[in-house]
């Protein structure tokens, strides 16, 4: 089938098999190897990318549904040689260890902030709870989610 | 976070910087295996089996063949048969050899049957799916007591099998007050690395030389798998450290890559291959089932005298490390409390199940697990504080392990003791909780100890080299065999090399482990990554310091000491000369590089103590447990990397938590297939259930250590299980020591004992 989306801001349009698992389009069909594939059933979220804002799982997701739809991914984060202020406070915050898990935990945090600018941590916790991070605990990117929301807000705004 | 002071002003060690790649790894552009691939790669899948134990008659391949876009099926009717041992790491020991390509029985539910290349990943899939297989069924058996059994289903000639046995001291001559008994049971669980296991070969026809990518542990022990596998001499074979996304051990052992290899080799071309995690889970290797039997002579007191313990460890369908891994856990007894004696029986059993390998510690976790389970057992039955009963028979700085008479060097155990306890506030919990009223929700806190080497001296030729050379604009770069797992020993050594010289670290640039670079190295695992090679590269940092400042002696023409040196500068009478002018000075007035290279050879092999106290909530009416407080006191030396250590011992007591809470991997007695198949219904610890760690470090520096260092990734799991575990026993006052303590069998221990 032929699809049109738009991805990392740039308009595509492909002529795909419709039940083409998203992950696959992703990294064998335009070469993005951001988004990794750990489990290839919807557990790890290591696969984690935007449709239109919201937190889906590439694995999980068909080439169909993604129709007409925003994709983003690790790739579209970073803006004109511009680290998005997550990137900049994972690696302040050295929430980065094998860093496998790091491109859909990047995605899953995006998903939050979009919709909730002033996460609690239990919010946060919540929001990658489908991410698994199986080097270091959680406690750092937690923290590194938390100061990206904090400075995105910037002001008493989640006073 | 509780720390020592640091008496050394250092600009890096024990300063936090980002990990290594951090901002290749956030932007997803680090390429890690299954990223990478050439334009003529060609693409590996492999069909599994679906009987637990049986002969392999026939694989028909004809539909697979026909499929457009197959290149290649490789069975066990056309490919050599000889055999090779994944866990061999020194080319000149005697492992099990009891692995081939393909091997014409199955022993295990999804073992490798057929490998498919094709021109994309899709299509080898597709036609793995057309392969047909004939068996004649055997009889299976899982259970590693019935496989001792003298009609048991045999899996291989020589038998089920390995027995080993270790002792000191007269254990049935030791004079006692009482005699006491636990058995401890370990479930087989996964890894779960996030990276599934993926390995890479490229023959080229030019050079006639075969290169290897894998995200591996050790180069050169693949290097001689695959030589001698193959026919080929060693100089015609390159391995390459890939980065990795994980390994916890289960990247250890040679598992995927003498598959490409084998292909590459005959097609003459690139052969990538990926595993998906149902593979990883069933056909790669898994933490071992172990059940251990610790019977202790106590004196009055509770002081031990001797210890006797039988361990039966579940091989799976393979020896492979299984032997030498069920003697390792056996040398671990003696190395943390005062003991006259030691009697060891193990057993390691191979079973129609997936194969047990190397995880995290090598042993040490099942060990402590079951003596710390055994040693608050004691503190139970005898009313005493769990702390005071070890502190008066722990071990002290400068003991020896009596089966090796190796030093166990400055280990600190009663500063872990006496430091998480106030850090915890242990008696001030007690206290509290001495006086909690009987409830849905039951608190209990509890803790335990582990102990850890530092290298394979006393094991294996301790050896690993070092090689640094300043570029002619005074940058660095430093080639040593390092295998980042992905904690941060690339890191490591950059900081290292930079504290060293006196440079800026991002004047340092090192590649990882390379058959064709630098020199011979076991592998980065036994945590010698930072006590041993670690010590090379700081040797090797030494002796270019040295040869930096001749040359600047020289081109300043005073005698090297008058100068001062700081930063990149040195200064004499005055007149100073950067780095820069010193290399060129060197090399063109002198005719002379300079660099340092250390070949070392460790003679050492201290201990890492470490004491985890954990509290926890029990929900008795559904079972679940969350733990409300846990502290770790790590004995670590001198920190290099503070919140790389922290990171590294959170991850270590998630996966504790996991083995405590729930992670399992069960055979279904019907088929013998490995259960769950997949991630979805594993149980591991996510981000709503992990609660924050408390770090306490210890850093009473070691003498042999780089700037005084040893190590923490593995130590870090290791009391964490029985930690957990003593805190459940005290919350409900049970004796619980098999895992997983599910919530089914926490209500059921809790409905055994009335609790409700």
């Amino acid at each position: 089938m032929k699809i049109s989306f738009v991805l990392n801001g740039e308009p595509l349009q492909m002529d795909v098999q419709g039940d083409r698992r998203l992950i696959d389009l992703l990294r064998d069909d335009l070469r993005l190897t951001g988004t990794k594939e750990g489990c290839g059933d919807g557990a790890c979220g290591a696969c984690t990318v935007l449709l239109d804002n919201v937190a889906v799982h590439a694995c999980l997701t068909l080439a169909g549904q993604i129709d007409g739809c925003q994709v983003l991914t690790v790739e579209g984060l970073e803006r004109n040689g511009q680290l998005d202020i997550l990137q900049e406070c994972f690696i302040r915050h050295q929430a980065v260890q094998c860093g496998y898990c790091m491109p859909g935990m990047l995605m899953a945090a995006k998903g939050l902030l979009l919709n909730n600018a002033c996460p609690t941590e239990a919010d946060i916790r919540n929001a990658i709870s489908g991410n698994v991070c199986r080097c270091g605990g959680y406690e750092q990117i937690i923290d590194a989610i938390a100061a990206a929301a904090a400075e995105t807000a910037k002001s008493d705004v989640c006073q | 976070m509780v720390m020592q002071s640091n008496p050394y002003d250092y600009k890096y060690i024990g300063k936090d910087i980002p990990n290594d790649m951090s901002r290749a790894k956030v932007t997803g552009t680090l390429r890690y295996g299954a990223d990478a691939r050439g334009s003529d790669t060609l693409f590996m899948r492999i069909q599994g089996g679906t009987e637990a134990h049986a002969e392999v008659l026939d694989v028909d391949t004809a539909a697979a063949l026909a499929l457009p876009g197959v290149v290649a099926v490789y069975t066990h009717f056309n490919v050599p048969h000889n055999y090779y041992d994944r866990g061999r790491v020194f080319p000149f020991e005697n492992p099990p050899m009891q692995e081939q390509l393909f091997g014409d029985r199955v022993r295990f539910y999804g073992e490798r049957i057929a490998a498919v290349v094709a021109i994309r990943p899709d299509i080898a899939e597709a036609a793995c799916r057309l392969i047909r297989v004939t068996y004649r069924p055997l009889p299976a058996v899982f259970d590693p007591e019935l496989a001792l059994a003298r009609n048991a289903p045999r899996l291989h000639e020589t038998g089920n099998e390995v027995a080993v046995s270790l002792s000191f001291g007269e254990y049935e001559a030791l004079a006692a007050e009482r005699v006491d008994t636990t058995v401890t049971k370990q479930q087989r669980t996964t890894h779960l690395a996030m990276e599934n296991h993926c390995a890479r070969a490229r023959y080229d026809q030019a050079t006639q030389r075969l290169t290897i990518w894998t995200a591996c542990q050790s180069v050169y022990g693949i290097r001689a798998t695959l030589g001698d596998l193959l026919g080929l001499p060693y100089h015609r074979v390159q391995v390459i450290k890939n980065p990795m996304g994980g390994s916890f051990g289960c990247k250890q052992e040679t598992i995927l890559e003498p598959l490409v290899a084998y292909a590459a080799l005959q097609l003459q071309a690139d052969v990538s291959l990926v595993y998906d995690r149902v593979q990883v889970m069933e056909s790669t290797m898994v933490k071992h089932e172990a059940r251990l039997r610790v019977e202790s002579k106590t004196l009055a007191d509770g002081r031990i005298t001797g210890l006797k313990v039988d361990c039966l460890l579940n091989s799976g369908a393979y020896q492979t490390v299984s032997p030498a891994y069920c003697r390792t856990i056996g040398s671990k007894f003696c190395r943390a409390y005062i003991i006259e004696a030691l009697s060891y029986e193990g057993h390691a059993v191979c079973t129609n199940t997936p194969v047990g390998g190397s995880y995290r510690s090598w042993g040490s976790l099942e060990e402590a697990t079951a003596l710390e389970n055994h040693v608050n057992y004691l503190a139970r039955r005898l009313g005493k504080d769990p702390i005071e009963l070890r502190l008066q028979q722990i071990l002290s700085p400068g003991a020896e392990n009596p089966l090796n008479h190796i030093s166990l060097g400055n280990i600190r155990f009663a500063d872990c003791l006496r430091q998480g306890r106030d850090a915890f506030d242990w008696d001030g919990k007690r206290r509290v909780l001495a006086g909690q009223v009987d409830g849905r929700y039951r608190q209990g806190i509890g803790m335990a100890l582990g102990v850890h080497s530092n290298s394979y001296f006393g094991v294996k030729p301790e050896m690993t080299s070092a090689m640094l050379k300043m570029n002619e604009d005074a940058s660095v770069i430093l080639t040593c065999a390092v295998h980042d797992h992905g904690c941060g020993t690339v890191l490591t050594m950059k900081k290292i090399v930079a504290e060293t010289l006196g440079i800026s670290i991002d004047h340092v640039e090192m590649r990882e482990a390379d058959t064709d670079a630098g020199f011979y190295d076991l592998g980065c695992f036994s945590s010698r990554t930072v006590f041993v090679i670690g010590r090379a590269v700081q040797e090797a940092s030494q002796q270019l310091m040295a040869q930096m400042k001749t040359a600047a002696a020289a081109c300043l023409s005073v005698d090297e000491a008058e100068l001062s040196y700081q930063d990149g500068v040195f200064s004499a009478g005055g007149r100073q000369a950067l780095l820069k002018e010193v290399v060129h000075y060197s090399m063109s007035e002198q005719c002379a590089e300079l660099r340092g290279i250390c070949h070392y050879c460790a003679k050492a092999n201290p201990g890492v103590a470490s004491a985890h106290f954990a509290q926890v909530e029990i929900d008795v009416f559904t079972g679940h447990i969350r733990v409300t407080d846990y502290l770790a006191a790590h004995d670590i030396g001198q920190l290099i990397n503070p919140q790389l250590c922290r990171m590294q011992i959170a991850g270590a007591v998630q996966q504790g938590l996991g083995i405590v809470r729930g992670e399992s991997l069960v055979i279904e007695a019907s088929s013998g297939r490995m259960l769950p198949r997949g991630m979805e219904n594993y149980q591991f610890i996510n981000s709503g259930d992990m609660p924050r760690v408390r770090c306490l470090f210890v850093e009473a520096g070691e003498p042999q250590g780089p700037f005084g260092a040893k190590s923490v990734g593995e130590a870090a799991i290791i009391p964490s299980v029985a930690a957990l575990t003593a805190a459940i026993n005290d919350a409900l006052g049970t004796d619980l020591s098999v895992t997983p303590l599910n919530p089914e069998v926490i209500v059921a221990a809790c409905a055994e004992r009335g609790i409700k």
